[in-house]
């Protein structure tokens, strides 16, 4: 069974006091691939659980079409869409244990008795659930009331998994683990699956491809490696990566050389924290016109174990820099740093990508 | 810091201005009435002592045993229609906008009203001859029904309107116990399979019961209190067809000036409500602990 969602022009308004329209979504085409993790990610308020609510039937779609394997499911209401869905707030059934959750949408199919049982063993050996199945969800941590919102999407065997900020109500290293578990999952079934998340670290490690969204709009849908390294605008530059890119409009900031790679005034530079090279003074070897060099001092040091931030004040504006280990240029210590042409990206004055000249 | 008293008489001196409004008003009035039941006494003259021979009175008539089958058949049909028709209103008017707040305040605004107001409101409504309701099965061809006049009819008109006085009451508290089940919840069982009416059945309905046991306590209440509206209706005819436990009390003290055997009905009442009481407070705990603490 293969399985292929395609949304094509979906708009959703939404009329609030005074017939003022927000428009949560604006025409978005996209299309999830057979088995494939596509993650969409973006601050909140950018439409993500709009696309989610909209696939699922909990919302109407003011234009456009959803289509799950050919079918258009628009006026399909959502018990008949062979859909799950995992909430960020679980939305368990508090009055059924965890078996008769997971069991539920099963009984409202009509499977027997017996055919439940074994189905719900078998989704709670996989989520790892096993001796926990008497209890109501009061009685489960949050890790494991999640383990029971998993199981009970898997339990049916849907067509599409949809997973709106599953692993949000975690705690962070609850949260890195069920991660690692939940893409052991969704790749052991096979499943195709949309997994809304406004983490792009989350994005970056689960993602078969990325959607980043802003305002409604798609702004970039990509493999998680193109979408770092050649980020379609400023916003996905700025949105993807941590810490993030260091962003520098070329007319305030003389120190920043490279003028001459075919932009124009106005337009942003931007460089990765690891592209910052510290060098040192007087060995400096490098064209100064080429790439872009960096006086200034170091006025914060962020050491993370692996690897240490550090941010260095160059009259104005800040740059944020990465080395390995504990290594790098300490406290106040005046430093010149560098960074490569070819590592630079450049934005022009509406934020969208420019190719350097070659 | 301790919660400990620095006086032992302290929680007393505190609880003591509502123990004693308790006292006076509940416990000494039982206590009289209990003691008066002993007696045959007009207001008049001095009271006499009987024993038994109020409530030897009482069985022995058989009105005590009609009394009881009718106050039940009352509060029976007051419960169960407020409760159903609360409900349904609840889940109905549970939406946004301006017009159904406006129907929810109007459904409401009849528990607000005074009882004596809805008495004769319904008795001019109800009335054979000049009221609405007669007017209208006149001019739909329907024979019109003898509302208060008619012995059979009439318990179940009075219960008729006040289910429409408590209904907006049960509504409002349903809808209170709507808008605690998690939005989320009833989406995620509408992507299990479950349509509008499963995820009633198996969603909003359990998760109701303890808001629905409360709406069943109250009413109850409420129904075995019914007093003004009998009074003000029917004065519980015809031939006694709609004399219900308060009002046969008030009768008698005040219109058959027999203290005693009203004495002994309160006393009977008592006891019956109490039996009550401890009945629907079991129900409560036993909903409650098949939820556990949720």
């Amino acid at each position: 069974m293969t399985t292929r969602l395609v949304l094509e022009g979906l708009s959703k308004r939404f009329t609030g006091r005074g017939a003022v329209h927000t428009e949560a979504l604006k025409k978005l085409d996209l299309e999830v691939r057979d088995g494939e993790l596509l993650v969409l990610v973006g601050p909140s308020g950018c439409g993500k659980s709009t696309v989610l609510r909209l696939i699922a039937g909990l919302e109407e779609p003011s234009e456009g079409r959803v289509l799950l394997d050919g079918e258009d499911l628009v006026r399909v209401p959502p018990q008949a869409r062979d859909v799950a869905m995992v909430f960020q707030g679980y939305a368990l059934y508090p009055h059924l244990t965890a078996a008769e959750n997971m069991a539920f949408p099963l009984e409202m199919r009509g499977v027997s008795k017996v055919e439940r049982e074994q189905r719900v063993r078998e989704a709670a050996a996989i989520v790892g659930l096993g001796d926990k199945l008497e209890r109501l969800p009061s009685e489960l941590s949050g890790g494991e009331r999640q383990r029971v919102a998993m199981g009970r999407a898997i339990v049916r065997r849907p067509k599409l998994f949809l997973f709106d900020e599953p692993l949000s109500n975690l705690d962070a290293k609850l949260r890195a683990e069920l991660r690692v578990e939940l893409v052991q999952l969704v790749r052991r079934l096979g499943a195709t699956a949309l997994y809304v998340t406004h983490d792009q670290g989350e994005a970056m490690t689960m993602a078969d491809r990325i959607a980043v969204m802003r305002g409604g709009e798609l702004m970039q849908l990509d493999t998680p490696r193109t979408i770092y390294e050649r980020p379609a605008n400023a916003f996905v530059a700025g949105f993807v990566g941590t810490p993030s890119m260091n962003m520098v409009s070329v007319a305030d900031s003389p120190r920043v050389a490279g003028l001459t790679l075919g932009v124009r005034r106005g337009a942003t530079c931007g460089f990765r924290p690891e592209s910052v090279r510290f060098v040192k003074d007087g060995a400096d070897t490098a064209n100064p016109t080429e790439g872009v060099r960096l006086e200034g001092r170091v006025v914060l040091v962020e050491p993370q174990g692996a690897e240490t931030f550090v941010h260095v004040d160059g009259e104005g504006f800040v740059v944020r820099a990465r080395v390995e280990g504990f290594g790098g240029p300490e406290l106040g210590s005046r430093v010149v740093a560098r960074v490569g042409a070819a590592e630079l990206h450049w934005f022009d004055e509406s934020g969208r990508r420019v190719e350097p000249l070659a | 810091m301790s919660l400990r008293p620095t006086r032992t008489f302290h929680p007393y001196a505190m609880l003591a201005p509502t123990l004693a409004v308790l006292a006076l008003f509940c416990l000494v009035p039982l206590g009289v009435a209990f003691h008066k039941s002993f007696f045959a006494w007009d207001l008049l003259t001095e009271p006499e002592p009987v024993g038994f021979g109020n409530y030897r009175a009482l069985l022995a008539s058989g009105e005590l045993g009609e009394l009881i089958v009718r106050t039940l058949a009352y509060s029976v049909v007051v419960v169960s229609a407020s409760l159903t028709l609360g409900l349904a209103l609840a889940v109905a008017l549970n939406r946004e906008g301006r017009f159904y707040a406006f129907v929810r305040s109007a459904v409401f605004s009849a528990y607000v009203v005074s009882w004596v107001a809805v008495a004769l409101l319904w008795l001019w409504l109800l009335d054979p001859q000049a009221g609405l309701i007669a007017r209208v099965s006149k001019g739909l061809g329907l024979t019109p029904v003898d509302w208060l006049g008619n012995p059979r009819v009439v318990l179940f008109t009075l219960a008729g309107v006040t289910v429409w006085k408590i209904t907006g009451y049960a509504m409002v508290i349903f809808l209170a116990g709507l808008q605690d089940v998690p939005r989320s919840v009833l989406e995620a069982a509408a992507l299990d399979g479950a349509g509008p009416w499963q995820r009633f059945r198996y969603i909003v309905w359990p998760l109701l019961r303890p808001t629905a046991t409360f709406v069943a306590t109250t009413s109850l209440i409420l129904s075995f209190q019914a007093f003004d509206i009998v009074r003000v209706m029917t004065q519980g005819g015809p031939v006694r067809s709609s004399t219900i436990f308060v009002y046969a009390i008030y009768e008698q003290v005040f219109v058959n000036m027999r203290v005693g055997r009203a004495s002994a009905l309160t006393v009977v009442f008592f006891v019956l409500l109490l039996g009550l009481t401890g009945l629907q407070w079991w129900l409560w705990r036993k909903s409650a602990d098949s939820r556990v603490a949720t």
